[in-house]
């Protein structure tokens, strides 16, 4: 019984948000009203390509908002997340608690 | 599996303290701070040796306006410095407005000591306002220590300046002037600091 609720929640973990990469940079805006590209990369630590192509499906998702703006006439993205971006990943952190948890208590 | 769940928890955790750290770990926020409050120091005590008319006096040495020139003077040019210095190379974010519960914590108890501070004036002598109002900035940077994601020099500034309060307190230097007299010393200990940390900071990111 114990360990169909354990896959319960292991199966509401959302894919989008589970992967790694993704992960750190949902956790990176999480903690910032907004960044840009340049800060994203810096603390993630991740390659610009993959980088890119992570935001660009969280973007597809809903969860960032991307504004393209000029700053002393060179091109400056920033990132913040949305409402929905921030409910994913804060349900996310709250079942992998329940998850632990559970696993903590069968022990 | 329970064990990588946990390591990564611990890693979220880890990278979000290192992102709360990232807006204080160049010390423009010492610099900034410590430029406004040198001049409030400063602007107290050159006019007393100068010949401005009394009520312009009165005017600059408001509390309120005070503030408002602070606190306006302190994000003008904390965003400036950030934007000249640092934004170029470490990349542009604007920190969360969100705080930690204990960082709500210390700012209501140093609220309530200043307002504190501030009745003991009619009834109490004058050491115990100075020693609390030097507790409520204490109180203060108790409150960034948290905010900034636990950063240690903040502590250390908290310690600073109740100690200075206590020092100046027991000295029997009177009310007004004491508390500017703290507010020049910290003031000039935060550019001290602020250059210091930059330092590192930039030989850091040459590195």
């Amino acid at each position: 019984m114990k360990d169909k609720e354990i896959i319960k929640d292991i199966i509401a973990l959302e894919r989008l948000v589970h992967e790694p990469s993704r992960l750190a940079i949902l956790t990176i805006l999480s903690g910032v009203k907004e960044a840009d590209f340049t800060f994203l990369l810096r603390i993630s630590a991740l390659t610009r390509g993959n980088l890119s192509v992570h935001l660009s499906k969280l973007e597809e998702a809903g969860y960032v908002n991307v504004n393209k703006r000029f700053i002393n006439k060179m091109p400056n993205t920033v990132y913040n997340l949305t409402k929905e971006g921030r409910k994913a990943f804060t349900d996310y952190l709250k079942n992998m608690e329940k998850i632990i948890k559970r696993k903590k208590k069968e022990k | 599996m329970n064990d990588v769940n946990e390591k990564k928890l611990e890693n979220i955790q880890r990278l979000k303290e290192d992102v709360y750290k990232s807006w204080w770990r160049d010390g423009m926020f010492e610099i900034s701070f410590g430029i406004v409050m040198f001049f409030i120091g400063l602007g107290y005590f050159v006019p007393k040796i100068s010949f401005l008319p009394n009520t312009f006096l009165a005017i600059l040495y408001s509390r309120v306006i005070l503030m408002i020139i602070g606190v306006l003077g302190f994000f003008w040019l904390n965003r400036k410095f950030k934007e000249k210095y640092i934004w170029g190379k470490t990349g542009y974010s604007i920190p969360s407005n969100t705080s930690p519960i204990h960082v709500k914590i210390s700012i209501l108890a140093g609220f309530l000591t200043y307002i504190l501070a501030l009745l003991s004036r009619n009834f109490l002598p004058s050491g115990v306002t100075i020693l609390l109002t030097g507790l409520a900035i204490s109180f203060a940077y108790i409150a960034l220590f948290f905010q900034s994601g636990k950063t240690k020099r903040f502590l250390a500034f908290s310690a600073l300046t109740l100690g200075l309060a206590t020092a100046i307190a027991l000295s029997g230097v009177f009310y007004p002037q004491a508390i500017y007299l703290i507010i020049f010393i910290i003031g000039c200990a935060s550019i001290f600091s602020g250059l210091m940390v930059y330092g590192k900071f930039r030989r850091k990111l040459i590195q």
